[in-house]
């Protein structure tokens, strides 16, 4: 269908235009009964004003909307830029307060580059101990930690992707012991000030819920620790005191 | 760009302030600690308790041999072996010469709760950061099978060798000796069965080698701040010896009714105190018991030479009971300056 037989359907369907429907074929009286069901359509929308039904005005309304959309939303690029610059300017400041900690002395598993056989020399006085180790069954496994050299001062960071997991999952169970201590809370009438201090200054007492934990006599020829092993039923389990 | 700009900066500043804490806490701690020295390295480390030049180590981390330490800034100490803890596996060094007075002993005088908090364990490989996850581990060692209250902490690090470090918390205080470490065979189970209680058999519930996951986690446990202040302070007395309070008795839980007494050492408090085989442990000092774990929970906290008052319930009886607490047998291993 050629361009300017369907804008005189489309004109003739919202009314513009008077068009001999006799002389249209299928498809174009097809065409035409689309575009006259959809200015009905239009009609059924509440405060539609009559003048608006018509396409050029349909048209002309929704250029409008779009370019008066767009103008109070975008800043200048250029504001941007300025205020990123302003940001960083603050923080290099703020870093330069403090000389005597610089991000440099500590830094994260990625920048491992040394062998474990330097650090078995002498870890905390030598220089940087980073450790390429494998997991117990022998797989060669990430870097964990390192110590660079400017930083004996310092400890080996987990990398955020894992501290944040790690994070959460002590969240979660932070979480629930809260959720727990609330609900005995709620149980027992005590006070919530008393009961719901997400640190208290005590050590949580070993409960008859905590896992319990035998430590065999025999050690891991890996980690050189005893073997540990952990058990939810603990009826069996035999205790000397 | 801007926004991903100020969010990248914020993260490095917050990386920045972390390190500084721990870099703060490392300043403070690294010159009351030693590295145990074995024939290819550093095989441990050590704490220093008391300023004449007294040491705190695990067992696990001592080789059998001549034991000769390195300090912080590499000077080269003798060490001989005071006593030893066989409850906890720990053992008092004596250094053969200490003049470093500037030293801090560790302060193990902090009993707080560190859950969700990151803490500094001191690896033999140097210090990393572990996430402390619980205190409220029910320990039992073996072969005593003495209740231990344990600390879970979780190293992202896959150097496994944690065998007696030391974890301190970021303020610098010594809140636990690693003991142990799950594990990777046979960590987890549903149920065990002891030589006391062969009938019942659990199966082990984790696939110890997943095949996706994050990996080389370590999931260790160290004797927790409490045990650990009661090991310093037998070390540092006159006697260099551990008090650990004991009644002589074996028992397991009497399905939440208390603690059903399986066995009695002879001669001990519990059986000079009337206890007896198939006694169930309802009450202790006025405290209800309902498990076997409240019970060795209770006994763990007692003094030596303190008193007992205990409810038991023997056939459909109860009988009231007076244990004093004894003492378990501790052993010193007095030694001329030779051994050095």
């Amino acid at each position: 269908m050629k361009r300017k037989l369907r804008d005189e359907i489309q004109s003739a369907a919202f009314g513009d235009l008077e068009m001999d429907i006799a002389n249209l074929n299928a498809d174009e009286a097809n065409e035409l009964q689309i575009w006259q069901r959809l200015k009905s359509d239009l009609h059924r929308l509440r405060e539609t004003p009559e003048p608006q039904i018509g396409i050029e005005r349909v048209r002309q309304a929704i250029l409008n909307e779009e370019i008066a959309a767009k103008s109070p939303s975008s800043l200048p690029w250029a504001a941007g830029i300025a205020a990123a610059s302003a940001v960083g300017a603050v923080a290099v400041w703020a870093m330069l307060q403090n000389p005597g900690a610089r991000y440099s002395e500590v830094r994260t598993e990625n920048s491992a580059s040394v062998t474990r056989s330097n650090a078995a020399k002498d870890p905390w006085v030598e220089k940087p101990v980073p450790l390429v180790a494998t997991n117990r069954t022998g797989d060669v496994a990430r870097s964990t930690s390192e110590l660079d050299s400017r930083s004996k001062n310092g400890p080996a960071i987990l990398s955020p992707r894992h501290s944040r997991f790690n994070g959460q999952l002590v969240a979660m169970r932070t979480a629930s012991r809260s959720y727990s201590q609330a609900t005995s809370t709620a149980r027992t009438g005590e006070k919530p000030s008393e009961s719901l201090q997400p640190n208290p200054p005590t050590v949580p007492v070993a409960s008859n819920e905590a896992p319990v934990v035998i430590v065999d006599s025999t050690t891991d020829e890996h980690s050189g620790a005893n073997l540990a092993t952990e058990v939810e039923t603990k009826g069996d389990i035999v205790i000397g005191g | 760009m801007a926004v991903s700009t100020f969010l990248a900066i914020v993260g490095l500043l917050q990386n920045h302030a972390a390190a500084d804490m721990y870099s703060s806490a490392w300043k403070q701690i690294r010159s009351s600690l030693i590295t145990v020295e074995g024939t290819s390295g550093p095989v441990g480390a050590a704490v220093l308790i008391d300023r004449k030049g007294l040491f705190l180590a695990h067992a696990n981390a001592i080789p059998n041999s001549k034991i000769v330490a390195k300090t912080y800034d590499g000077k080269s100490i003798p060490l001989a072996v005071r006593s030893v803890d066989e409850t906890t596996n720990l053992v008092l060094l004596e250094a053969g010469w200490w003049r470093d007075k500037t030293a801090t002993p560790a302060d193990v005088s902090q009993i707080r709760d560190y859950s969700g908090q990151t803490v500094l364990a001191c690896l033999p490989a140097g210090p990393v950061v572990g996430q402390f996850v619980s205190a409220d581990r029910v320990g039992v060692l073996k072969p005593s099978l003495r209740y231990a209250p344990l600390s879970e902490i979780r190293f992202e690090t896959q150097d496994n060798r944690v065998a007696g470090a030391f974890v301190f918390s970021k303020d610098g205080k010594l809140i636990g000796v690693m003991n142990a470490t799950l594990d990777p065979v046979n960590g987890t189970k549903k149920s065990i069965s002891t030589p006391d209680a062969p009938q019942r058999v659990g199966e082990a519930t984790q696939d110890p080698n997943p095949d996706f996951g994050p990996r080389g986690l370590t999931v260790g446990y160290a004797l927790g701040v409490e045990i650990l202040k009661r090991v310093v302070d037998g070390f540092k007395s006159q006697s260099r010896t551990v008090s650990h309070p004991t009644i002589g008795c074996f028992f397991r839980d009497a399905s939440g009714r208390g603690a059903y007494i399986e066995a009695l050492l002879p001669d001990s408090p519990a059986a000079r105190g009337g206890l007896k085989i198939s006694d169930i442990v309802i009450e202790a000092n006025g405290q209800p018991i309902r498990s076997h774990v409240d019970f060795a929970v209770f006994l763990f906290k007692q003094s030596v030479n303190g008193v007992a008052k205990l409810k038991v319930k023997r056939a459909s009886q109860e009988v009231d009971l007076i244990v004093t607490i004894g003492q378990q047998d501790a052993k010193s291993a007095q030694s001329s300056n030779s051994d050095f």
